[in-house]
């Protein structure tokens, strides 16, 4: 009875298409209401659920995100790469996946990823004779890395639900993160060296490449601000956000010129509105499931999850899947907060590192933003490319199957996501 | 980028005003942390309820916008009467939701007047003043709500 309520109630409204938070919301009302949970304390609770230091770090590193963006910082980035390495066979392809992954150091959102970059090189891509769906579905799967690179609204997320730490998780997500950018380029350059995509007519010369390094590296540079200072351990995750607003302002204002007073404004109110979007499913997500474990659907669901089998392998399989399906149709955020309340009992019961599996989580929803038919990044770059999504999914398979090998890897040897946090001292497992 | 005698909105003012004001007191926390030998670490508190009321105004042009996250997958293939019956019911739950929230919110703001009068942690504000954003700033929200309510009704008909 309990479970049909707020699983039916929630599950219907969204596949009507009402918002994710409202649908979370109204869920969870209508079940603290039925079973007497203290209904008075909801409009505390909606604040309370805002006001936590930790979660600051998101607009903080949205606002950064969108201030590098409108400074034109991707262009840059884009042109660096493109002299470095534009000549090889499928140059542009390495390219946009190169740009991808460093913006995702920048940015913590898919859909901004693919729409930043998209903008810059699919139509450099398409007059350079690539296919069109094909250079859709490269930025839309190499976007998702910028979920998995640091920083990354989602690992935000995920520590608040589970209080794994939130630096170690961002120092986790990098050596599996750059096995996946790999792992991209390499389908890129294959596809490309089949179809006879070659790279631009020639290199940069060293002239020509040490003038764009100089006009990008205080892009290039902006990882190493926001992720040193978390490494060394100075900065908190927010603190550091923080200090990468104000260095992405700098760069914005006193060495690229490129953007005024007004802009400003525009810039503050698009990323305190991206903050809400988030925020809104963030709250309503984590009153619905504080709802769902008080009634024991929680409990029971890991329970249930426990009993299929005793085997944790099979365990982590099976969960990979179910993510790989979620995140075709949902969101991560949403996908974290409906599932890892259920699977922190269920990691315990089975001695599995929360850190590591944070990884192994999130890359198993970056894969299904991008997997057909329906993942938010391929709808973005169907978009930009006015073409048709069910041509672009088709282009995104071998990227997929790519993914999933990769998630394999990173399951079979936690020591990948581990290393870097145990040693900078962040961790112990 | 933009016309010189543009205007903003207020509500567009109020949402990057929050933002910059978190911003900018977490900055000077940072820099007085460590680089000088005294904190503000209590206006912290200010930051993160700052931050409630910029997600209440952002959500209310995020309703505006259209831009709330949703699954429309289903919903596209929909026959037409059935999507305007799923708009209104929509607008009107997400209406109601936050309806719930401050009718609650007010009810608190109501008792931390009347009966337990209640000081902030670190600064010893009154807390009622930071609850008394959600419910004013939440008109914003019902707005937005209902604009976005009647542009999509109308695309339909179009």
């Amino acid at each position: 009875m309990e479970i049909l309520l707020i699983s039916g109630v929630f599950l219907v409204l969204m596949f009507l298409g009402m918002p994710i938070g409202t649908s979370l919301g109204v869920a969870a009302v209508v079940t603290i209401w039925q079973f007497n949970l203290g209904i008075e304390m909801l409009g505390v609770n909606f604040s309370a659920g805002i006001a936590s230091f930790p979660l600051l770090a998101i607009p903080f590193f949205v606002l950064a995100g969108v201030i590098l963006e409108r400074a034109g910082l991707a262009a840059t980035i884009a042109r660096f790469f493109e002299l470095l390495v534009g000549r090889m066979v499928g140059g542009l392809a390495v390219v946009s996946v190169l740009t991808c992954m460093f913006w995702g150091a920048l940015s913590g959102s898919g859909p901004a990823t693919t729409a930043a970059v998209g903008l810059i090189l699919l139509t450099p891509m398409i007059k350079h004779g690539y296919d069109k769906s094909f250079a859709g579905a490269t930025i839309a799967n190499a976007s998702d890395l910028s979920i998995i690179i640091p920083p990354s609204i989602a690992f935000i997320i995920y520590g608040n639900i589970t209080s794994v730490s939130v630096s170690a998780l961002f120092l986790a997500g990098i050596i599996p993160g750059l096995i996946t950018g790999a792992g991209t380029v390499l389908v890129a350059w294959l596809i490309s060296r089949k179809r006879g995509y070659h790279g631009t007519e020639r290199r940069g010369t060293p002239r020509e490449i040490l003038a764009a390094l100089r006009k990008s590296i205080w892009a290039l540079l902006s990882p190493v601000v926001i992720l040193g200072g978390i490494y060394t351990g100075v900065f908190t995750p927010t603190e550091a956000a923080v200090v990468a607003v104000f260095y992405s302002l700098f760069v914005a204002v006193f060495i690229y010129h490129s953007i005024t007073w007004r802009d400003f404004i525009h810039i503050l109110v698009d990323a305190a509105v991206t903050s809400s979007v988030i925020m809104f499913i963030v709250v309503f997500a984590g009153i619905f499931t504080w709802a769902a474990s008080v009634i024991g659907v929680v409990d029971r669901a890991a329970a249930f999850i426990v009993s299929i089998s005793p085997n944790a392998v099979v365990m982590i399989i099976l969960v990979d899947l179910l993510l790989l399906a979620l995140g075709m149709i949902l969101d991560a955020i949403s996908i974290s907060y409906l599932i890892m309340p259920i699977l922190i009992p269920v990691l315990t019961a089975f001695h599995l590192d929360p850190l590591w599996y944070g990884v192994v989580f999130i890359s198993a929803l970056a894969i299904g933003q991008a997997t057909p038919p329906v993942g938010v990044n391929l709808f973005t770059a169907a978009n930009l490319i006015n073409g048709d999504i069910d041509a672009v999914a088709k282009e995104a398979i071998p990227f997929v199957l790519m993914d999933v090998v990769v998630l394999i890897i990173i399951s079979i040897w936690p020591i990948l996501s581990l290393y870097l946090p145990v040693k900078a001292g962040l961790y112990v497992p | 980028m933009s016309d010189k005698k543009e205007t903003f909105r207020i509500d567009y003012l109020l949402a990057a005003g929050f933002l910059l004001a978190m911003a900018a007191i977490a900055f000077v926390n940072v820099l007085s942390r460590y680089f000088a030998n005294f904190s503000f670490a209590a206006t912290e508190e200010i930051t993160i309820n700052l931050f409630v009321w910029m997600t209440v105004v952002g959500a209310g042009i995020a309703f505006e916008r259209g831009g709330q996250m949703g699954m429309v997958t289903f919903y596209n293939i929909f026959p037409k009467r059935f999507k305007k019956v799923v708009i209104v019911i929509g607008g009107l739950l997400s209406a109601a939701l936050f309806l719930v929230v401050n009718i609650y919110m007010i009810q608190a703001i109501y008792d931390e007047l009347t009966l337990f009068h209640a000081k902030s942690g670190a600064l010893g504000i009154p807390v009622w003043i930071y609850y008394i954003g959600v419910p004013v700033l939440s008109l914003y929200v019902f707005r937005g709500i209902f604009r976005q309510t009647r542009v999509r009704l109308r695309e339909l008909d179009c």
